[in-house]
């Protein structure tokens, strides 16, 4: 049963990043390999804020907030221009994020990582093992109400009006970049949450946890339930979370079976968008030309 | 070491990796400046060209050349299935640009792990024997034959390059191609072709980078996307499709580095190469060369 929680708990956490990210690739047309780092800047802020005895609230919206502005600074250049530049960044990012938190040992500890932080409470209260899988699942269920009402807003419909055509929308007299470095913005933020949610539960963090193979795994969550739909990303998530489960009953040595399940996921992708572009839960796209 | 003799070794130092980086870099810039597609997949390619090169000079023992040749053939061969199975296909559905990365992402990570699967995560490296002994021993400079020759093959791969692409026939179709695809199929050049050869060339130059990797700092399977992530800096910083534009950045990039690891410690390379990223997207988003959108 504790096992099963873990699950669910994971899953919930991958489905807040993975709803994240669908801001960007779903409703932005922006695609990021970045996930990771503000999945982790929620993580550190909260390691290092929670070992100065601050409540865990106050430590997870100061982290969402560091990965807000963090974001919007590393995006600015590539949101004015379209094209491959944003991914290519947020690539670079990624790179310089995991060289960072394995260097700088007084802040991050390095590669060993910091050890010893507290479980998540709220306002005091503190949750069972079942509880936080609940509360996990709920606030990654809020996150996903609150981004399908924002779909159709105007700050919603801009960013699809700029992810179906750019040129268009700055043409009505919308400022892009603007709506683009919002998007960036409030996605991390999300990312940095559920970042700070996985610190707690694992109790433990490092480089690891947020190096790029992690940001692959977020876009394939994303790829798999169908970008743009943002229920399909959490659905995916709890698949996701579950399969590498089923791939335990196959007769793999410890040496192989990490990247058997790497390969598992790299298939996946190329199967996902080559033979349903749109996602598990995606609409059939209607043909243009 | 006195300064300039330091000075003199960083650069020589920085060039030879930069000359690397421009080479990369030029295989994964041709498909971008030919139909816009973002070939992440090339770092995969140049990690089964230098595994393919390791196990024919390491295991089987042939000689260098023919290897060279091995590997060029099972760069090539990989390069055109992925054109046609992947790029080609997924635009004929009509994929847009995210489908394209993703599909490009995926066969990169494919790569890496199968490569991973087979050989293991340790990586590879070979031997260059003599050619790591400084030609001037005795003056403190660390030129050797190594860095010569790679700075000299580099070369004289971008000047055949660039000589096919101005003058050749298929080289002038290529950029009519990439000038204006449609009017260029309406003229009656076989753009599926054309996209074919382009792929076969970028796949190519993945051979000699690979031995480069192999005969300096080895290759790891680990290291495709930091690999591609290089390739498609330069790529960026050079100017889309631009020759001159990768070669020089390659250079800038390089040297760069070899400062930072001389003054800092190795792990912050990284930094300066992000930095470059973010100063040439702010300043000048098209590049060294590239011309302005």
């Amino acid at each position: 049963m504790d096992y099963v929680l873990y699950l669910v708990t994971t899953a919930a956490i991958f489905g807040m990043l993975a709803l994240s990210l669908d801001i960007l690739v779903g409703l932005a047309g922006l695609m990021s390999l970045a996930s990771a780092v503000f999945f982790g800047i929620g993580a550190y802020s909260t390691a290092l804020l929670m070992g100065q005895g601050f409540s865990p609230l106050f430590c997870q919206i100061v982290g969402m907030m560091v990965a807000a502005v963090a974001s919007m600074l590393i995006a600015f250049p590539a949101v004015r221009i379209k094209g491959i530049y944003f991914l290519i960044i947020t690539i670079a990012v990624q790179m310089v994020f995991t060289v960072l938190v394995q260097n700088w040992r007084e802040v991050t500890g390095g590669d060993a990582g910091i050890p010893g932080i507290a479980p998540y409470t709220l306002l005091g209260y503190a949750f069972s093992k079942t509880g936080f899988a609940i509360f996990t699942m709920a606030v990654a269920l809020l996150i996903l109400v609150f981004l399908l009402r924002l779909t159709s807003t105007p700050f919603g419909t801009l960013l699809q009006a700029i992810r179906d055509d750019e040129l268009g929308a700055a043409s009505l007299g919308k400022n892009v970049a603007r709506a683009k470095l919002a998007a960036v913005a409030l996605s991390s933020a999300i990312a940095a949450a559920a970042g700070s949610f996985f610190a707690h539960y694992s109790g433990y963090i490092d480089p690891l946890s947020f190096d790029v193979g992690v940001s692959i795994f977020t876009l394939l969550i994303v790829m798999f339930g169908g970008a743009g739909t943002l229920y399909g990303p959490l659905v995916a998530a709890v698949i996701l979370c579950f399969l590498p489960e089923l791939l335990k009953f196959l007769p793999l040595s410890a040496t192989t079976a990490a990247p058997a399940r790497q390969l598992v996921y790299g298939v996946l992708l190329v199967s996902v968008v080559y033979f349903r572009p749109q996602g598990l839960f995606g609409r059939t796209p209607t043909k243009k030309k | 070491m006195d300064q300039s003799t330091l000075l003199i070794n960083l650069l020589t130092d920085g060039i030879t990796t930069g000359a690397l980086y421009a080479l990369v870099a030029i295989g994964f810039s041709l498909l971008w400046w030919l139909g816009g597609i973002i070939h992440l997949a090339h770092g995969g390619v140049i990690i089964a060209a230098g595994y393919a090169g390791y196990v024919a000079v390491g295991l089987w023992g042939l000689p260098l050349w023919l290897s060279l040749l091995w590997a060029m053939g099972v760069a090539v061969i990989l390069g055109l299935l992925i054109q046609h199975f992947a790029y080609h296909k997924m635009l004929e559905r009509g994929a847009g640009e995210m489908g394209m990365l993703t599909i490009s992402l995926g066969i990169l990570i494919c790569l890496e792990y199968i490569v991973t699967l087979i050989f293991g995560p340790e990586g590879v490296m070979l031997d260059s024997f003599s050619l790591r002994t400084p030609i001037f021993p005795t003056s403190g400079y660390i030129l050797d034959s190594f860095s010569l020759i790679v700075v000299g093959a580099v070369l004289l791969i971008f000047l055949a390059l660039f000589l096919f692409i101005k003058y050749a026939q298929t080289g002038k179709q290529m950029r009519a191609v990439a000038e204006n695809t449609d009017l260029s199929l309406a003229l009656g050049i076989s753009t599926g072709r054309i996209a074919m050869v382009v792929a076969a060339v970028a796949a190519a130059l993945a051979a000699p980078a690979s031995f480069v990797y192999l005969y300096s700092r080895g290759l790891e399977p680990y290291e495709v996307i930091h690999i591609v992530l290089m390739a498609a800096i330069v790529a960026i910083i050079g100017g889309r499709g631009s020759l001159p534009g990768a070669l020089l950045a390659g250079m800038i990039v390089g040297v760069a580095e070899s400062i930072m690891v001389w003054f800092f410690a190795a792990g912050w390379r990284e930094f300066m190469t992000f930095t470059l990223l973010y100063v040439v997207l702010l300043f000048r988003p098209w590049g060294l060369f590239g011309k302005p959108r």
